[in-house]
């Protein structure tokens, strides 16, 4: 569902149980409801948002969960998942969204010149979101603002 | 009757009971109604009936196949490089991931559902982008963690083995005929590699691409497990011969525990009795049948009372022989027979009639019994036997650790 509120697009799922708003001017590209992806006008900017959805022994009760869960997948080690480079940071943002705290890190792939922020996110629920932005280093400072705010508005929707 | 006639028939009786007690038990076994089943846990409970000499050589044996399961055409899918993985030293880079929809049952909620999960078909798929030369039929897979190589000990890695191949012929078997054709495929040492990835190969390592295989020949490489499994000794290829420790680290074991003996009086009342602490070390052979024997001195005694006289004996027996033998079959049951001998040595009696003490000491012969146990035993649990006078409470533990 895209919602224009004026000011952002307000995209969400309800099967998929996520949400978050993209500035009017981003273009989605791929949209398959568990998955989305969008860019800026100028494709200097790129998101890319999967919602995993489980059954439920496999529910994960909280972002740590769902990181341990790339760390120990049946592929070793992957995390992070989408992303690449050197981790700059963890962070536990939005504690008071459903599912809060979420999970947020940096990544810094210098040999691709990329630089990545990335948002885990899981409430015990059906699913558990992980958001991927990047841009380019030479990019990076003029976009960091848009990312942030799109970070910032991912949240799990709850189960109704 | 005199008093002295009393004594002799009263201590007649007694001898009469204890010969009986002796010689009409019935041997029997607590343990195997009461031993739980085996289950695989942590720690490995199983005994490893292997000699000294067979936990040599299987230690050595599967050694000897290290420098294989750590070549790069080994080591390489088994954890060194994880191509799914940030920061892959794959040569063709990171393969990136891809999620799609699946149904599956719920079984909490009774009911189908579409979940998203990692889509393993494009995973591997885009393996064939530069190795489709691979020839195994399945395509590429990737051996989940707990199969990988990287950084295990030859101890680890024999451990592991053991753990993912019962019989342990299936292990020679995989090692032959791996089903997904990735172990043949590894001693051509082509990677799989088509024209496509031979020129990536070029393209990132600025070198031409030569095939790299193992440093002995596939043949070679299957008579080296081969030999890891019979130098376990007979019965290890048909079964998985102990636990998943056995022949991959060296044990050593002992049957620790006690016993108590009861010899009867007159009318079967308990009368001389005895315990002492029992530490048998057990050596295997190369047949899985074992053996090893202590000797203990007890010290037994009793009083017996009556309205016309008491009676009290001692009898302190110096070096009595307990002797364990017996074997694990093929199916991890234990059969031992334990032989006891109870060196001569004197039985003093002394009885108190009417205020008139007589001491009368026997001299008593060597005699002996010997119990059977038949049962399921793991190390660190205790087991019972029982038979004639003595009860015994045994637990085979591991000796030096």
């Amino acid at each position: 569902m895209i919602r224009n509120d004026g000011q952002n697009l307000v995209l969400s799922h309800p099967e998929f149980y996520w949400a978050l708003k993209l500035p009017q001017d981003w273009v989605i590209t791929h949209d398959m409801g568990f998955e989305i992806e969008a860019n800026n006008a100028g494709e200097t900017a790129f998101m890319h948002l999967v919602s995993q959805t489980w059954l439920t022994k496999d529910r994960k009760p909280n972002a740590r969960a769902y990181v341990d869960y790339w760390k120990n997948s049946t592929y070793g080690d992957i995390f992070p998942i989408l992303a690449d480079g050197t981790m700059l940071s963890e962070t536990e943002i939005s504690q008071d969204k459903f599912g809060g705290p979420y999970l947020r890190y940096e990544f810094d792939d210098s040999k691709k010149g990329v630089h990545y922020l990335q948002v885990y996110a899981s409430g015990g629920g059906p699913n558990s979101i992980v958001l991927t932005m990047w841009a380019k280093n030479t990019d990076y400072p003029n976009v960091q603002t848009v990312l942030e705010a799109i970070l910032n508005s991912v949240e799990l929707v709850k189960e109704k | 009757m005199n008093r002295k006639q009393s004594f002799i028939l009263f201590g007649g009786a007694f001898l009469i009971g204890l010969a009986f007690a002796w010689a009409f038990h019935t041997p029997r076994t607590l343990a195997a109604g009461q031993i739980q089943p085996f289950t695989q846990i942590e720690a490995d409970t199983q005994i490893c009936p292997l000699s000294d000499k067979q936990q040599e050589d299987s230690i050595q044996k599967f050694a000897e196949m290290m420098p294989i399961f750590t070549h790069p055409r080994c080591i390489n899918c088994h954890g060194a490089i994880n191509p799914f993985a940030p920061n892959t030293t794959h040569v063709g880079g990171r393969i990136g991931t891809k999620f799609k929809e699946i149904i599956r049952h719920d079984d909490v909620l009774g009911k189908d559902l579409t979940i998203v999960v990692i889509d393993e078909d494009e995973f591997f798929t885009r393996c064939k982008d530069c190795h489709s030369a691979f020839t195994g039929s399945k395509g590429w897979s990737m051996p989940r963690p707990q199969l990988w190589f990287i950084g295990k000990t030859s101890t680890q890695l024999c451990k592991q083995m053991k753990l993912n191949f019962s019989p342990l012929s299936s292990f020679v078997d995989h090692l032959d005929k791996d089903d997904l054709l990735f172990i043949q495929e590894a001693f051509r040492g082509t990677r799989g590699l088509d024209e496509n990835g031979k020129a990536a190969y070029l393209n990132e390592t600025g070198k031409e691409f030569k095939p790299e295989p193992p440093p002995i020949s596939h043949e070679a490489f299957v008579a080296q497990g081969r030999a890891w499994v019979e130098a376990l000794g007979p019965g290890a290829a048909e079964n998985s011969k102990g636990g998943y420790t056995c022949g991959c680290e060296p044990h050593h074991y002992a049957l620790n525990g006690n016993f108590d003996m009861v010899f009867p009086g007159f009318n079967q009342i308990p009368y001389v009795k005895g315990q002492a602490d029992l530490h048998i070390p057990i050596q295997f052979n190369d047949n899985a049948s074992f053996s090893g024997e202590t000797k203990v001195d007890v010290n037994s005694k009793g009083t017996l009372s009556s309205a016309s006289m008491t009676c009290s004996e001692t009898w302190p027996i110096q070096g009595m022989t307990w002797k364990a033998s017996g074997n694990i079959d093929d199916y991890g049951e234990m059969h031992m027979t334990l032989t006891v001998k109870i060196p001569p040595s004197d039985l003093t009696t002394v009885c108190t009639v009417a205020g008139i003490t007589t001491t009368i000491t026997d001299h008593g012969n060597e005699s002996g019994l010997s119990i059977d146990f038949d049962g399921f035993v793991q190390v660190g649990q205790t087991f019972s036997v029982e038979s004639g006078p003595f009860t015994v409470q045994l637990m085979i533990v591991e000796e030096g650790r």
